[in-house]
């Protein structure tokens, strides 16, 4: 399958050693419109065949370093390099990328096979051969039926598959995806997510995507990118990114974190211990050294905290612990999420399973509750 | 249509209109309806002697008047208002959109001031009625011209629609010569056409005959009328003097003598003669302002207007006789009552030979020469009427100079110029079909 | 409880429906009566009036198919019909070589929105005066002792003034053009202006040039706005001639020119049948261009 020339491709085979082909390097990347600086600086290095997507809320720069991958911006600092070699002045069309516009951009005169052509056709390949790989390309999409329809003909979901199909024809290492699944209801995002990851792994090139959406990002991706004012906030695997943010603006950003205000009360070898509002918290380790009386944010995650309904015995509580009252109960099918207030006036979230017994029963506003976590699930905000 | 300076004049309509009205207003409350001398001034004719008194019947009527620039001009209407008590409401379009307006919308107008050559057609539209000589007091006094067709015994007729010989309304309804006691028009203003030509660009002798308009030596300089009776009546001349066609009347011509003229101009057209048509007098000015012509088919005060701009345009006088043209005011079948009344008044004071003389300093002839030279500054008189040369420098009824001291008028006295009229300008038999075939040349 | 007031909301929501419906209706014969008294009316008032009599001063209410007959059997009304088709056919083709590029840059390549407006005013600047006025301009530019004719001897180009400037078909064509422009450039400005920039990235990524762009891409998107804006030019230039008279001077025909002649000496008739024509042959061009239009939408 022409698609898949990835693997069939000499270079592939001799190159192991040097990783897979489609790695993008950014080193000292910058971008300014007027005063504003969209993109600050990144340094970013995107393993060959990997999915990434750059997450983060709009205007954070994601879709201005995706234009610059792509050549259809202008970085004014730094080096974007492909596999090595420096793009910085290559044109979009010369450059070993094509990309998934947000809304597609469809050819609107344009039916679903002259879509998928088009690359091709500027690229001037025979007509047999145009031929022969849009066929194979609309067939791999699923798009053969639909191949003389015009794209104002096609819904959401079909129309996504042939931006997929027009950008792949061409054979590119490197496939950039803006906002994909935007324009698409919440049901299509979720297949639609399944299937391009599904087609990444197929394809087995380099899938870069910017999405606003963490949900999207973290069942997508092999790497997330974080940013905010157009810098990189964190880099790393969905679990991390969401088990362990590093920062204010991530923790905040993938939800359901109770973020705790509060000081560095002293350091030991097994740990460290936090007073945050009349709170203690005790944390396993800090991304960056910490020193005591230092100021610090802690988040811990709705998910981890484990409800029991009892009163406090009223001697002190050990770290990690706290009485609370639930002032809302919210049900959302497969979890219920208590949001709780302390004695001291902390807001708090616990989120549990629906099977789990623990939140039946609780009484808003009335039942005494005990909410602990564990050490472990104390994330140190510290950079 | 002959002299049209819109903007200023509109404007000059409107304040005078302004005027007019509070005037108006302060006739009728005061039961007043003295004539006003006219002002002595050196660009207004001197004061009529002792003006008519208006019956006191006609005061407070509105007199629509539907006609050409030539003569619908804001000095006289703003006279006549003052003189006659009435108010006067003027129309002024060019000459074929008077007439269609005189032919089609009979409710629209009481008085039709415009030619002779749109007698006939007005005429068959049934909307206007013979005058009444009895009425009008000067008849007697007006010159033999328009009433038996000659002003000097040895003068020439001139083919076409001499005004006399469509001036009486024949018991039998139709137009003819021989006199009744009612007119189809009142006869007032005349005067003869020719071409300009540009005096350093052309020769003396050439321009002496109309045979110029087909003269190779001016390919592609010459300018023409695009009305179809006149534009014609001056190319048929020209083919006739050049020795291209024949006429039995060149007046009336038969449809194979339009065929045979028009087989000429197509063909003298297709090889590029004829430099540009034009429909308004502005539009003949610039022509030969701006160089695209050098003989050019145009009106008296186009010629003037030239001067005064300081082009070197004589006026020509073709040996072969003038284009002549005589206007006057039809009156409307349904004028009655008083607004009838006010009518023959206005005709009336038409004749009294004021307005002729406002007129007079636009190059036009009057009916009744006497009547004008009455309102008429010596120096005028002499140099518009008797062809002297200028006492001084001569205005024109708007107050610019359009004779400088010592120039004297082409073609000399009245008597000379209209002693030698060619043709006039016609509705000929045959004018429907000229019509037609005018577009095909036009269009060739 | 809901469901009680479901039934009751029907209802009330279809009569608002209702009373709406027939402001709509109301609305919507508005437009129709407006063509029926402003354009069916007078067509059909002209194509009656072209079977009376022509009289000296009007028409006669008899029957005659003759202003026809005289106009059909007449070389020169065929050859001023075709004149006319022929000036149309290259003021319009002239309108788009010019106005596409002109829309396109205002479209395209002007990037803000202030300016872009700014000089799509500018280009509007010509048509704050009237016409007549602008006709009159050509003379001092086009004339023989005009602006171009004075450069073109000083630069040695020509030794004798050109004389087909002014007062020739030429002339009056490119009087045409100038004049009925904004005509084309308007409606292929909307058009060029609805294209998606990203659909030009995108095009551009696929590795597309200039030339492919506007070939693949610009031009059939601009198609709708180029089929109206030449309908728009054809019908103003078919039934032109005010231009024709003041720039042809007499060496320039067209029907709308001979239509005007025909009024003017109050042959109505005549100038109903040749405005029937004229209308015919008009209705006829539009159909073609919009065939034409049509027709490159399903390829």
């Amino acid at each position: 399958m022409t698609i898949l020339a990835q693997n069939e491709r000499p270079a592939d085979d001799g190159l192991v050693a040097s990783g897979q082909r489609g790695t993008v390097v950014l080193r000292g990347v910058s971008k300014r419109f007027g005063s504003t600086t969209a993109v600050d600086g990144v340094d970013l290095t995107i393993p060959g065949g990997s999915y990434v997507v750059l997450l983060g809320p709009s205007g954070c720069g994601k879709t201005t370093l995706l234009r610059m991958v792509g050549g259809h911006e202008v970085a004014d600092a730094g080096d974007i390099l492909l596999d090595g070699v420096r793009l910085n002045d290559v044109p979009a069309a010369q450059r070993d990328i094509s990309t998934v516009f947000q809304h597609y951009a469809l050819f609107p005169h344009k039916t679903v096979y002259e879509n998928v052509e088009f690359g091709l056709k500027m690229r001037r390949l025979s007509p047999d051969e145009r031929q022969r790989r849009v066929n194979e390309a609309l067939a791999f999409m699923d798009l053969t039926n639909l191949r003389d329809r015009l794209p104002k003909q096609l819904s959401g979901g079909q129309q996504q598959r042939v931006a997929l199909a027009r950008a792949l024809v061409t054979q590119p290492t490197v496939l950039l995806l803006d906002e994909p699944l935007g324009d698409l209801d919440r049901l299509l995002q979720l297949r639609m997510r399944v299937e391009l990851r599904t087609l990444q792994r197929r394809l087995r090139i380099t899938f870069i995507h910017v999405t606003h959406n963490q949900e999207e990002a973290l069942a997508i991706a092999d790497q997330i990118v974080v940013m905010q004012n157009g810098q990189i906030r964190q880099v790393g695997s969905p679990q991390a990114v969401y088990r362990r943010p590093t920062n204010l603006f991530t923790a905040s950003f993938m939800g359901d974190n109770n973020i705790l205000a509060g000081r560095v009360a002293s350091v030991d070898g097994d740990g460290i211990l936090l007073e945050c509002e009349g709170l203690r918290l005790r944390a396993r380790s800090a991304p960056e050294p910490v020193v005591p009386g230092q100021a610090i944010h802690a988040a811990i995650r709705a998910s981890t905290v484990r409800v029991r309904q009892e009163a406090a015995a009223g001697a002190t509580l050990p770290p990690n612990c706290v009485a609370a009252r639930a002032t809302f109960v919210e049900y959302l099918g497969d979890t219920v999420k208590l949001h709780c207030q302390t004695a001291s006036g902390l807001a708090l979230v616990a989120k549990v399973p629906e099977q789990d017994p623990s939140w039946q029963g609780i009484r808003e506003d009335e039942t005494d509750l005990m909410l602990e976590w564990d050490e472990d699930d104390v994330q140190l905000l510290t950079s | 249509m002959r002299h049209q300076k819109l903007s200023r004049r509109s404007f000059l309509r409107w304040s005078a209109g302004v005027l007019g009205a509070s005037l108006l207003a302060a006739c009728v409350g005061s039961e007043a309806s003295e004539p006003t001398p006219p002002s002595g001034g050196g660009t207004q004719p001197t004061t009529a002697p002792g003006g008519t008194q208006a019956p006191a019947v006609i005061t407070g009527v509105t007199l629509r008047v539907v006609g050409t620039g030539v003569t619908l001009i804001e000095p006289i209407r703003q006279q006549a208002e003052k003189d006659l008590g009435i108010k006067l409401e003027y129309d002024v379009k060019d000459g074929p959109s008077a007439q269609q307006k005189a032919a089609t919308q009979p409710q629209s107008w009481d008085l039709y001031d415009q030619w002779f050559n749109s007698v006939k057609i007005v005429w068959a539209s049934g909307n206007a009625t013979g005058i009444d000589i009895n009425r009008i007091k000067d008849w007697d006094k007006i010159s033999p011209l328009p009433k038996e067709g000659k002003l000097t015994p040895n003068a020439k007729e001139g083919d076409g629609d001499a005004p006399y010989r469509i001036l009486y309304v024949q018991p039998d309804n139709t137009l003819g010569s021989n006199p009744t006691e009612r007119i189809s028009m009142l006869p007032l203003t005349f005067n003869v056409d020719s071409f300009g030509y540009h005096s350093e660009m052309v020769d003396k002798e050439d321009a002496t005959s109309w045979a110029i308009l087909f003269n190779p030596k001016y390919k592609g300089k010459i300018g023409l009328y695009s009305d179809p009776s006149t534009g014609l009546m001056d190319l048929a001349l020209g083919a006739q003097a050049a020795g291209l066609a024949t006429f039995k009347n060149i007046g009336n011509m038969t449809r194979d003598e339009i065929d045979t003229i028009m087989r000429i101009l197509i063909e003298k057209k297709k090889e590029g003669q004829f430099r540009a048509f034009w429909n308004s007098f502005d539009e003949s000015v610039n022509l030969m302002a701006s160089g695209e012509v050098v003989v050019e088919s145009m009106w008296s005060p186009a010629v003037t207007a030239l001067q005064v701009r300081g082009v070197p345009v004589v006026y020509a006088s073709p040996k072969e006789g003038y284009r002549g043209w005589y206007g006057g005011m039809m009156l409307n079948k349904n004028a009655s009552g008083k607004t009838l009344d006010a009518c023959y008044e206005y005709l009336n004071w038409w004749l009294n030979g004021w307005a002729g003389a406002v007129v007079a300093r636009q190059g036009y002839y009057f009916s009744i020469p006497e009547n004008v030279k009455a309102h008429l500054p010596q120096a005028d008189w002499d140099y518009w009427y008797e062809g002297k040369p200028a006492a001084e420098d001569l205005k024109d009824p708007f107050g610019e100079i359009v004779a400088k001291k010592g120039s004297v008028r082409d073609g000399g006295s009245l008597e000379t110029r209209v002693s030698n009229i060619a043709v006039w300008n016609s509705v000929m038999d045959e004018h429907q079909y000229l019509v037609t075939k005018w577009n095909e040349f036009l269009a060739s | 409880m809901s469901s009680y007031s479901l039934p009751e909301a029907v209802p009330a929501a279809s009569s608002r429906r209702l009373s709406g419906n027939a402001v709509w209706a109301l609305l919507l014969s508005l437009p129709l009566l407006w063509l029926l008294v402003f354009l069916i009316v007078p067509v059909l008032v002209v194509l009656i009036v072209s079977f009376f009599q022509p009289t000296l001063s009007g028409f006669e209410r008899a029957f005659t198919l003759d202003n026809y007959r005289a106009l059909l059997s007449s070389g020169p009304f065929f050859s001023t019909l075709l004149n006319t088709l022929l000036s149309a056919l290259i003021t319009t083709v002239v309108t788009f070589l010019v106005g596409f590029w002109v829309a396109y840059y205002l479209a395209l390549v002007v990037p803000n929105l202030r300016t872009r407006f700014a000089l799509f005013i500018i280009a509007l600047a010509p048509f704050f005066t009237s016409f007549l006025i602008r006709a009159v301009a050509w003379i001092p530019m086009m004339g023989r002792e005009g602006v171009l004719n004075s450069a073109l001897l000083s630069l040695g180009i020509t030794s004798q003034p050109l004389d087909f400037l002014l007062f020739s078909n030429f002339a009056v064509r490119v009087a045409m053009a100038q004049l009925y422009l904004l005509f084309m450039i308007s409606p292929i400005f909307f058009s060029l202006s609805t294209i998606e920039p990203a659909v030009l990235e995108a095009a551009r990524d696929m590795g597309a040039r200039w030339w492919s762009i506007l070939w693949e891409i610009l031009l059939p998107l601009a198609r709708p706005g180029i089929v109206i804006g030449a309908v728009f030019v054809f019908v103003l230039s078919m039934g032109d001639f005010a231009t024709v008279r003041l720039i042809g001077g007499g060496a320039s025909t067209s029907v709308g020119l001979s239509i005007q002649n025909f009024v003017t000496y109050m042959q109505f008739p005549q100038a109903a049948a040749a405005a029937s024509i004229l209308v015919l042959v008009t209705v006829l061009g539009v159909v073609l261009l919009l065939r034409w239009g049509a027709i490159g939408e399903e390829l």
